[in-house]
């Protein structure tokens, strides 16, 4: 938001888009986790690794769905998404996907 | 090696080097408060840190001042430290125009700061910012002030860059092509690098054509006074700093995330460190994803006829994407773990589901590393 206001205000550049990169997906409706959240309660002396990455994931979701929300409610520029691809190095296949995101984000916003 | 360097006869200057975007600031501030907790009046000295952490740490407001970090912000924490943490943003410019102030005096000194070519290049140029680090910390150190300094070092292209930076700092400056070339053109306008001088050379015709004979003799006046009056000063400050950095009272930790190319300039950093004979305190392996069990089995869990298949299917699914980056993460630590050997520290901190930005957070950090130094 900031390089935003700067890159236009203070040098007179101008902001096509904001990209946010390795946006977890939406894997969990909110009934299931609510569901995901009784599992867990159920039994937590013994927490099941299953549950436990299934909590990472909403969490981390949602905490980055907080600052998407905010890029696009106080940004002034279309905002657009690229997914996380669960890896630490990307093939061939994921780049192409990510290159299909940024094309298809940047022919909506033009 | 985490109990030993807070204690009175430990390294004076702790650096933390690394790719940007390992979380070093997160680490500089966690080692920094560890030192005020061991008793010791500790300064953080950073670079650019995220806001947030700027501000729990207080220094947001205080910009480039030297900033005491309240003692209620530990108290809000249920701590008492012994000790005390400053933190301080470096001001590149500031620092420069103070290393200028050193060497030049009188008509000189007055001369560069008011060079417009200087004004520019004293915040601008690729690596002062690293220079400058270096400076400030040489500063910090020899006023005495400060039983602990801890440095989160800029976010360079290569984590070594750090290292070599007053090198190439004067280099730049002092063999750059441009000074090369055109140096006989600049001696020549010593006493006044007039329309004569530039039109004694076709190249600089042209340039100054685009740019303006002010500003080239800017850039000769700059040169002049370098070669002149700085130059010498800053090859021997250098020399110091680098002798600072290797010696007994500096440490060196490699910050990196269990990613490909930061491990990747992790190592490298490291075989550099150890080739310079520079201490070096360990890596620390930031934001690592958890590792789960191979011999575990969700079946019980998610055949159990009171669960929804469907959300059965996408629990499966999840864990597999999760086990697998766990397991990348796993193989990368091993690789640090296996190319540095066994008697080289290596401590994970986990990729946690919340921001770090106070001090409860930096506590959390703090709390794997007491424990993986514990374990290890």
């Amino acid at each position: 938001l900031e390089f935003e206001r700067k890159a236009e205000n203070d040098l007179n550049m101008s902001v096509a888009a904001i990209i946010v990169n390795m946006v977890y997906p939406e894997i969990f409706n909110l009934n299931e986790v609510l569901a995901i959240e009784r599992m867990n309660h159920s039994k937590p002396e013994k927490k099941q690794p299953v549950i436990e990455a299934a909590q990472k994931q909403i969490v981390r979701r949602k905490l980055q769905q907080s600052y998407i929300h905010r890029l696009i409610t106080e940004g002034e520029h279309p905002v657009f998404q690229l997914p996380f691809y669960y890896t630490n190095d990307l093939d061939r296949a994921q780049i192409k996907d990510i290159a299909k995101h940024i094309s298809n984000g940047l022919f909506k916003t033009s | 090696m985490l109990e030993t360097i807070f204690k009175n006869n430990g390294p004076r200057i702790i650096a933390c080097c690394g790719s940007g975007g390992v979380g070093k600031t997160s680490i500089a501030a966690t080692l920094g408060i560890m030192g005020a907790l061991n008793g010791l009046k500790t300064i953080v000295l950073t670079i650019d840190p995220a806001k947030r952490l700027a501000d729990s740490l207080g220094i947001d407001s205080f910009k480039h001042e030297i900033h005491r970090v309240p003692h209620e912000k530990f108290l809000q924490n249920g701590l008492k430290p012994s000790g005390e943490i400053y933190a301080m943003m470096l001001d590149t410019k500031r620092t420069f125009d103070r290393l200028i102030s050193r060497y030049a005096s009188g008509n000189s000194q007055k001369k560069i700061f008011g060079n417009r070519y200087y004004q520019n290049l004293s915040s601008t140029l690729a690596g002062s910012e690293e220079y400058m680090a270096m400076e400030k910390l040489y500063e910090l150190y020899h006023e005495g002030d400060y039983d602990l300094i801890v440095l989160d070092t800029p976010p360079t292209m290569r984590a070594l860059d750090f290292l070599d930076t007053p090198k190439r700092l004067i280099d730049l400056l002092g063999h750059t092509y441009f000074w090369k070339f055109f140096r006989p053109y600049l001696y020549a306008g010593r006493f006044g690098f007039r329309l004569f001088t530039i039109m004694a050379s076709p190249v600089l015709k042209s340039m100054s054509q685009v740019t303006g004979t002010h500003a080239l003799e800017d850039i000769a006046e700059f040169f002049n006074l370098w070669d002149d009056v700085l130059f010498d000063g800053f090859r021997k400050r250098a020399g110091e700093v680098q002798k600072l950095l290797s010696s007994s009272e500096s440490l060196f930790f490699a910050v990196t995330s269990p990613k490909a190319r930061p491990i990747k300039e992790a190592l490298y950093l490291y075989e550099k460190l150890v080739e310079h004979h520079i201490a070096f305190g360990g890596f620390i392996i930031n934001k690592v994803n958890p590792s789960y069990d191979e011999s575990y089995s969700d079946s019980a869990l998610l055949n159990h006829p009171t669960i929804d298949k469907a959300l059965a299917e996408k629990l499966r699914k999840n864990f597999i994407k999760y086990k697998k980056l766990g397991g990348s993460d796993a193989s990368a630590i091993e690789k640090i773990k296996s190319k540095a050997g066994a008697n080289i520290w290596v401590s994970q901190i986990p990729l946690f589901d919340s921001d770090i930005y106070d001090i409860r957070g930096l506590l959390k950090i703090r709390d794997h590393l007491v424990n993986h130094a514990h374990n290890s």
